[in-house]
């Protein structure tokens, strides 16, 4: 831990622009599947596995901003 | 990065030793859990076997959602991977600090990235290992994809348009066996890898509350991880290994009601 560690901006921001994005998208994956839930609450076991298989295509864009941090 | 890993030269290539102890402690734990669950099979369950059942049955969920009676053939590689990438990440909340090691420390093992590598890469074998076996040579005609649906039934100045237009398609379709696996690793690696990070500054901010919070979170991006990790090579796996002739019979039979096509809802969260 001794070896100098720089600071830098770009790499944050690029991880704090890069969370905005899947934030929104699984906010809105969310938001449809409790819709769905709601107006028909039998759907909720198929559908709970393609929501999580979906979320995690989309947070995938947030993780390359992560990998980002360390280019 | 340096200092996370004990390394070792094996055959001139170097290995992280911490890495290949836990890989060997997750595989220990899997084949004693399973020796116990299925001791003692019988006709009447106990409540091992119950359990163990219910485990099938949530991996035969994962294929049939999406390939149905035929995900039968590739069920035991999508379970496999769910148990041992749902054991690989669970190991990395247990107090693994109190074992010194002279160089590194030990850590899930999916937090290094050569183990979510090597599983990407079994998920691309195993998907081109079905799709071959499923179509034969005719498995490759998915690489030309938009073209022949397009083309068909059309005259020829129109189909030279369309291969005009339309050739770049291939070469994404070809760089899809690079991302497929790409993918997959960076999401399992990346989970793991910050929730370590994410642990550790918890602890540096609050020793005793916070990081019990986080460490709760990470408990369920361990199953949830593993669960999209097992659900995303099934879907790859089934949509390469479909065969377009025989997709009408299956389809109608998913429809049937037998006993088959009740399957258990999938209690993740």
């Amino acid at each position: 831990m001794e070896a100098a560690t720089t600071y830098t901006i770009g790499g944050p921001l690029a991880m704090a622009i890069a969370t905005i994005g899947p934030g929104i998208g699984i906010g809105l994956a969310a938001a449809a599947f409790f819709n769905a839930t709601a107006r028909q609450p039998e759907v909720r076991g198929p559908l709970q596995g393609v929501f999580f298989a979906a979320a995690g295509l989309i947070e995938l864009m947030a993780l390359l901003g992560f990998i980002t941090l360390f280019l | 990065m340096q200092s996370h890993f004990w390394e070792a030269l094996l055959y001139g290539m170097p290995v992280h030793v911490n890495t290949l102890i836990m890989v060997a402690v997750a595989l220990v734990i899997l084949l004693s859990i399973t020796r116990l669950l299925t001791s003692s099979i019988s006709i009447r369950p106990n409540r091992l076997q119950i359990f163990a059942e219910m485990l099938y049955d949530f991996c035969r969920s994962i294929t049939f959602s999406s390939a149905g009676k035929r995900g039968d053939t590739f069920l035991y590689y999508v379970g496999s991977v769910f148990f041992f990438v749902l054991t690989c990440n669970l190991l990395g909340q247990f107090p693994l600090k109190i074992f010194e090691l002279p160089h590194g420390e030990l850590m899930a093992p999916t937090g290094d990235i050569n183990v979510p590598a090597a599983l990407a890469v079994g998920s691309v074998i195993m998907y081109f290992f079905f799709g071959l076996k499923a179509k034969g040579l005719k498995y490759f005609k998915h690489y030309l994809s938009p073209l022949p649906d397009l083309m068909a039934g059309q005259s020829l100045p129109v189909k030279i348009t369309y291969a005009t237009f339309f050739w770049p398609f291939i070469l994404l379709n070809i760089a899809e066996d690079l991302t497929r696996p790409g993918s997959l690793m960076i999401r399992l690696f990346c989970n793991i890898f910050v929730g370590e990070i994410l642990t550790g500054v918890a602890h540096s901010a609050s020793h005793y509350l916070l990081p019990i919070a986080v460490m709760g979170i990470e408990l369920f991006v361990a199953v949830v991880q593993a669960y999209i990790f097992a659900m995303l090579t099934n879907i790859y796996i089934s949509l390469l290994s479909e065969d377009h002739d025989h997709h009408e019979d299956e389809h109608d039979a998913s429809h049937t009601p037998n006993e088959d096509a009740k399957v258990p809802s999938l209690a993740v969260a």
